[in-house]
Parts: structure tokens; C-alpha cells; sequence
């Protein structure tokens, strides 16, 4: 993970990146595609930060066979401005605003957004301070191990 | 572009029909050949959207030929999803302008209702990109969260949006070909259930049976096709620039403004795709007959009603007066034609010459303008 992004993109929050597609010509996809939707180009592999904004959104109340309703289905666009359709969950309708932040996860395939209080953006906060400390202490260890070599 | 004319026109009533698909076909063909004139046309164009899943038809082109007694006759079929009836028109219009035919037939239809409704919904969201099916998005799921988008864009309120069917109920009430007959208030609208938030039962176009047809020819007749005009736009919905405007339809209405060498100022009736209520603001902002944003004004102001400065869907649009998905594009063309003829009855509008079509393909992925003028 994070390994392949070729385009500066920031290290996604809270450890898990969204496979996606960059062409040259600046447009980017996700789920990858071999091909650029816009010019045709080759694309490259790339990830995104999964964190995002809705853009707008459903609730269907009709869905079709296979799906419960309510089925609250939304456009998000992340940082980068890829846009996909996601799922999300309905206990959450009623904090559902275009312009509003959402975290994505994947499961199987499939992306799912959930909204983001006060808390869980502190959470996600220490998260991802915890990966720098993580980074520290193996930066220690190394040197340790280093140190009992020489 | 050669001048070609619309010499007859023909359309069967739209609703839940006991009729099979060709019959529906021959009804409108042969209406339209009588009112032409005709009797041996050159050329067939047939344009359907699925009947091979809707009624187990194939090879419709030649199956109906030879129904018609005509089975010597080229005929093909073509298809652009829900606008296929629009694609038929311009397929006859582009053979007839290459000196392939000098008089077409052309005739669209679909008979829906003999499926249940949730299977009917399962083939029409096969128009849907692949990857977005996958998460259980169905035509209204994408309608609604480009309503929301507009509506939140341009600060509408529910009640604005509401006031599109009670508009084109009022019309389909003047419609003896309507679907629906019956005027509807916006507390009916408001009131109706949720089909997909917020999107109501009222805002969504009916599951119809229906056919439309008609003649085209290099002779001169009173109607002209004065412009034609197709745009495309990726099928999936999160590769759109916009969601607040369809870049097919602009592209449409601009090559066939070009065509036309006229304006959206010119145009004095239109019949637009509806199949989502609010989706009428967005046509007539990218068709240029209203500025973005702008087009729930000239709804209130009541200048799109049928007495008003430009009236859109006086036929009652495909909310009113149905949609069989592939009839629709070519029934909104004989609308034109009528209304231009000023043999639209109860709802003819005051003397126009100018009038424009626009038919939507999918979620807009694939939209026609056509545009007729009276010399």
C-alpha cells in the first residue's frame, strides 16, 4: 500500500489507501482502469487517501432484488477528485449533507462511507499519529540493533 | 443538409395496452402513411430499446416489414436506449439525405407492461455503467442524486420542483393520447411516496405501452427538418464533469442550433425528456432556453405552461403521457409536427413555427435535439 503512488498524493488517513488509476493527462479513476475515460490514454497505478466529501446522494427506496431497503447510495469525490458511487450506512441518513466528510473503506469490491464527528476525526487523528510513532520507535530499534552490531 | 420534410405523422394512445408490439407499430405506421399520403415508402428505420428482453421480439426491423406487407422493403432498427425513437428519426433523415431513400418510414415503439415492474426496472438499468449497477444503482437511484445536486446548486425547494408535473399533468389532461388524463395538484406531489429521496412517486415517469411513426421525405411539405443534433457522454455517472447539467444534450442542441442557422430564441414550443420531473430545468438550460439556474423562474412565472411564452411539453411530456421507452424520442417529434400544424387540439399552443425536441439516452449518455420549423 502507498508504494506504487507516483503522484505525491498525501499518505492516506487512517492506513488504508483507495486503488486508483492516474493518466497523464490529470484525469484519475478509481476502481483502476487500463484506459483514461477522458483521452485514452495509458494509466498508472496509483492510491488515495480514503477520505472524502459527498457530493451528493440517495437514499432508494426501491431497490432492486438483492438489496434492503432504505439503500442510501452517494457520489463522493476524494482529494484528487475521483469520483465513485459508495454505499453507506443507514443508521447514519440523518447526517447526510452534500459538502459533508466521509471516511471510505472497501469490502469485496464494494466502497461504503461513513460520516465523521468530532470524535472519530480525533480518533483519526491519533491514528494516525500512532503510525509516526510507530515510525519512531522502529527508526529506534534499527539504530539499536545497529549500535549492538558495531 | 439536403431539405427533408415531414410528410405524415402517426401515434397510438400511450398507456397499459392490450395490444402486442407490432400491432402498436402498425397502428402508428399506418396512421402516419395516410396522413403522408404514402404507400410505398423507399426505406423502414425501426427504433425499439430492448423488445428482445421486453416481449421476446427480435430481428424487429424485417419482422415488422413484413407484418406491414412489406417485406420487400429495406428496414432496419437502431438503438440509443431511451431515445432510440430520436435516433430512428435521424437515421431515416441521414439515408434520405445520402440519396439511399427519397421517402422513409420511420416507427418507434415499446410494450412494457406485460413484465412485472421490478424486471421492467432490471432491463431499463442496464443503461447504467457496469461498476455502478454493482451497488444496487437503478435509474431513479441516479435521477436522485442529480436532483439533489441541482436542487441544492440552485437553492430549490421541494414545492418548486413539484410544480414540473403538476404543469404537464394539466397538458396530458388535454391529451387524448395521454397516459395519464387526470390533473394533479402539488399536494398529490408532495405527498406521493418516496421512491428514491427525494425523488417522489409523482416525479417519475409511468411503466407505458405505445408506438409513434412517421414519414419522411426529399419532397416539399409544410414541415421541415430544419436541424438535427446527437451528443455523448460517458455512461458512468462519476465520470461526468457536472451533475447540475447534461453535456450530451448541450452538445446536441449546439450542432443542431448550427444546422438549424437559428438560436434558442427562435424556438416558440418544446417538447424535453422528463422522465424524471426535474430533469425538464435541466434540459432547458442546456438546450440555452433558460440561463443555468434560471429555468424554475420561467416555470413559476407559468411561461412554460401551455398559454405561456414558451410552453415545454404540451403533449404532458413522458410523465404525463407516458413512456415507452423507445417510442418516446419520435412521440415528442409528432407532438412538434401537430403543434406546428395547429391540429394539437385542446392543447395547441398559439401559432408556432419553430419547435425542438430533445430526447435523453440512458442517464444522459447518449441525448438527441431535433428541430422542425413550418416555411
Amino acid at each position: 500500500m502507498g508504494g506504487e503512488g507516483e503522484s505525491g498524493t498525501s499518505a492516506p488517513a487512517g492506513g488504508v489507501g483507495i486503488p486508483a488509476s492516474r493518466c497523464a493527462c490529470g484525469t484519475v479513476t478509481a476502481p483502476p482502469a487500463p484506459h483514461c475515460p477522458e483521452c485514452g490514454g495509458p494509466m498508472t497505478p496509483d492510491t488515495l487517501p480514503a477520505v472524502g466529501e459527498i457530493l451528493s446522494y440517495t437514499i432508494l427506496h426501491s431497490p432492486p432484488a438483492g438489496f434492503a431497503a432504505p439503500l442510501p447510495i452517494a457520489l463522493v469525490e476524494l482529494a484528487g477528485s475521483v469520483k465513485f458511487l459508495c454505499h453507506g450506512h443507514g443508521e447514519q441518513v440523518g447526517r447526510y449533507r452534500i459538502g459533508r466528510q466521509v471516511a471510505i473503506e472497501e469490502v469485496d469490491g464494494i466502497y461504503y462511507f461513513s460520516t465523521m464527528t468530532l470524535r472519530e476525526r480525533i480518533t483519526l487523528f491519533w491514528r494516525r499519529r500512532g503510525e509516526a510513532e510507530e515510525k519512531v520507535r522502529a527508526i529506534l530499534r534499527s539504530a539499536l540493533r545497529r549500535s549492538r552490531r558495531s | 443538409m439536403p431539405a427533408i420534410y415531414v410528410a405524415g405523422v402517426g401515434c397510438t394512445r400511450f398507456g397499459r395496452l392490450e395490444a402486442p408490439l407490432l400491432a402498436l407499430l402498425d397502428e402508428a405506421a399506418q396512421q402516419a402513411l395516410r396522413d403522408a399520403g404514402v404507400e410505398e415508402p423507399d426505406l423502414i428505420v425501426v427504433g425499439t430499446m430492448n423488445p428482445e428482453e421486453f416481449t421476446g421480439d427480435g430481428t424487429v426491423a424485417p419482422l415488422f416489414a413484413s407484418f406491414l406487407g412489406k417485406a420487400h422493403t429495406p428496414a432496419f432498427r437502431v438503438e440509443t436506449g431511451t431515445s432510440s425513437g430520436a435516433c430512428a428519426f435521424f437515421a431515416a433523415c441521414a439515408a434520405i439525405a445520402a440519396g439511399f431513400a427519397r421517402t422513409a418510414l420511420v416507427v418507434a415503439g415499446e410494450k412494457m407492461t406485460g413484465l412485472p415492474t421490478p424486471r421492467v426496472a432490471e432491463i431499463l438499468s442496464r443503461m447504467i455503467d457496469p461498476t455502478e449497477r454493482r451497488y444496487g444503482a437503478t435509474m431513479p437511484a441516479l435521477a436522485a442524486i442529480v436532483t439533489r445536486a441541482y436542487a441544492q446548486a440552485y437553492h430549490l425547494d421541494p414545492k418548486d420542483l413539484a410544480s414540473i408535473p403538476v404543469k404537464n399533468h394539466r397538458n396530458g389532461a388535454r391529451n387524448p393520447l395521454a397516459h395519464f388524463q387526470a390533473e394533479i395538484t402539488l399536494e398529490d406531489v408532495l405527498g406521493s411516496r418516496l421512491i428514491a429521496d427525494p425523488l417522489r412517486l409523482y416525479e417519475v415517469c409511468p411503466i407505458s405501452d405505445g408506438a409513434a411513426a412517421a414519414v419522411l421525405t426529399a419532397e416539399r411539405r409544410a414541415v421541415r427538418v430544419a436541424g438535427l443534433g446527437q451528443g455523448t457522454d460517458h455512461v458512468a455517472l462519476r465520470h461526468r464533469r457536472s451533475l447540475v447539467s447534461f453535456r450530451a444534450t448541450q452538445d446536441a442542441a449546439r450542432r443542431a442550433y448550427a444546422m438549424a442557422g437559428i438560436g434558442p430564441r427562435a424556438v416558440r414550443v418544446a417538447e424535453v425528456h422528463d422522465a424524471f420531473t426535474p430533469f425538464e430545468l435541466i434540459n432547458m438550460e442546456d438546450l440555452g432556453l433558460a440561463k443555468a439556474g434560471k429555468a424554475v423562474q420561467a416555470l413559476l412565472k407559468g411561461e412554460t405552461a401551455l398559454e405561456g411564452r414558451l410552453p415545454v411539453n404540451p403533449s404532458g411530456g413522458l410523465k404525463a403521457r407516458g413512456h415507452p421507452v423507445g417510442a418516446s424520442g419520435l412521440a415528442q417529434i409528432v407532438e412538434i409536427v401537430w403543434q406546428l400544424r395547429g391540429e394539437a387540439g385542446a392543447r395547441q399552443v398559439r401559432d408556432p413555427r419553430v419547435g425542438l425536441a430533445q430526447s435523453i439516452g440512458g442517464m444522459a449518455s447518449v441525448n438527441w435535439v431535433t428541430i422542425l420549423t413550418r416555411d
